[in-house]
């Protein structure tokens, strides 16, 4: 079965980054979107089902936190994995974000860390 | 809040994320590229316990290079100027977000705002009213990159 799979970041050149990366991991891609900051991603997610969103946190318009909390909390989409993928280095914001089961890749990351949390995180859907 | 400067801090974050990011790796002085002084730069904003701004400069030589790296091109004349202007700016944000929990504690939250491009004759407010808070200079082979980061005065709690 394939993934489909949401980038949310304000950077082309990161997003492209992204996609480059999990052209290298063992996950397996269905369709792949971008979007350009939380409300975008949250329009795309009203038309077509994301199995699992990468996520920065500053962006315009709506920023990443803002945009999980309205994931979270809606039925529909409140297990959808989330990666964040920040420069975020406050412990509290982290932890916050931790608290609601997001994963976190810190920037600047190598493509061996996004693909390491990647295969954790398939390791665990396959377990469950 | 650490006493300035910060030089030491700007200058180990920035040479992180040009290596881990970009692939590029520091060389001595006269080994980088001559090129004339950095002209381009970014800058981006930042608010929380105290607010300022972070601004990065590189030679115009080592754009396309920083672009094609990031990007995995083999080409750095593949890529577009709105990619250069992107990978720039990326490349401020994730520097200033390194250097943030170094300036005010692990512990406190900063809003950081969208990183853009300055015209070359221009800068933040605060850049042309006294120096900087701390300052690197990182030698790459295709030319130099500065990092220059401003604290507003008295905008410590």
């Amino acid at each position: 079965m394939s993934l489909n799979i949401l980038i949310v970041d304000d950077s082309a050149v990161i997003r492209k980054m992204i996609i480059k990366t999990l052209g290298l991991s063992a996950l397996p891609l269905g369709e792949v979107c971008e979007a350009g900051n939380g409300q975008e991603a949250l329009d795309i997610m009203d038309r077509q089902w994301i199995d699992l969103v990468f996520a920065d946190l500053n962006m315009p318009v709506m920023d990443g936190e803002v945009m999980i909390e309205k994931i979270r909390s809606n039925p529909e989409w409140a297990d959808v994995p989330i990666i964040v993928v920040s420069t975020e280095g406050s412990r509290t914001r982290i932890e916050r974000l931790q608290s609601q089961g997001v994963r976190f890749v810190h920037k600047p990351f190598s493509p061996e860390q996004i693909c390491r949390v990647v295969d954790n995180l398939l390791e665990l859907c396959h377990e469950e | 809040m650490k006493n300035e400067p910060f030089d030491e801090d700007i200058f180990r974050a920035a040479a992180e994320t040009i290596e881990v990011l970009a692939l590029m790796f520091l060389v001595p002085p006269e080994e980088s590229l001559q090129d004339p002084q950095p002209s381009k730069t970014a800058h981006v904003d930042f608010t929380g316990p105290c607010g300022g701004s972070l601004a990065v400069s590189i030679s115009e030589s080592l754009l396309p290079e920083l672009a094609a790296n990031m990007l995995g091109e083999e080409d750095p004349d593949q890529c577009s100027i709105a990619q250069q202007t992107d990978a720039l700016n990326e490349l401020t944000n994730v520097i200033c977000g390194n250097i943030l929990p170094i300036v005010g504690g692990p512990e406190v939250i900063f809003h950081v705002g969208t990183p853009s491009m300055l015209a070359t004759d221009s800068g933040p407010d605060d850049r042309q009213s006294r120096p900087p808070a701390g300052r690197a200079e990182l030698f790459l082979d295709q030319g130099l990159l500065q990092v220059e980061l401003y604290i507003k005065e008295n905008s410590v709690v």
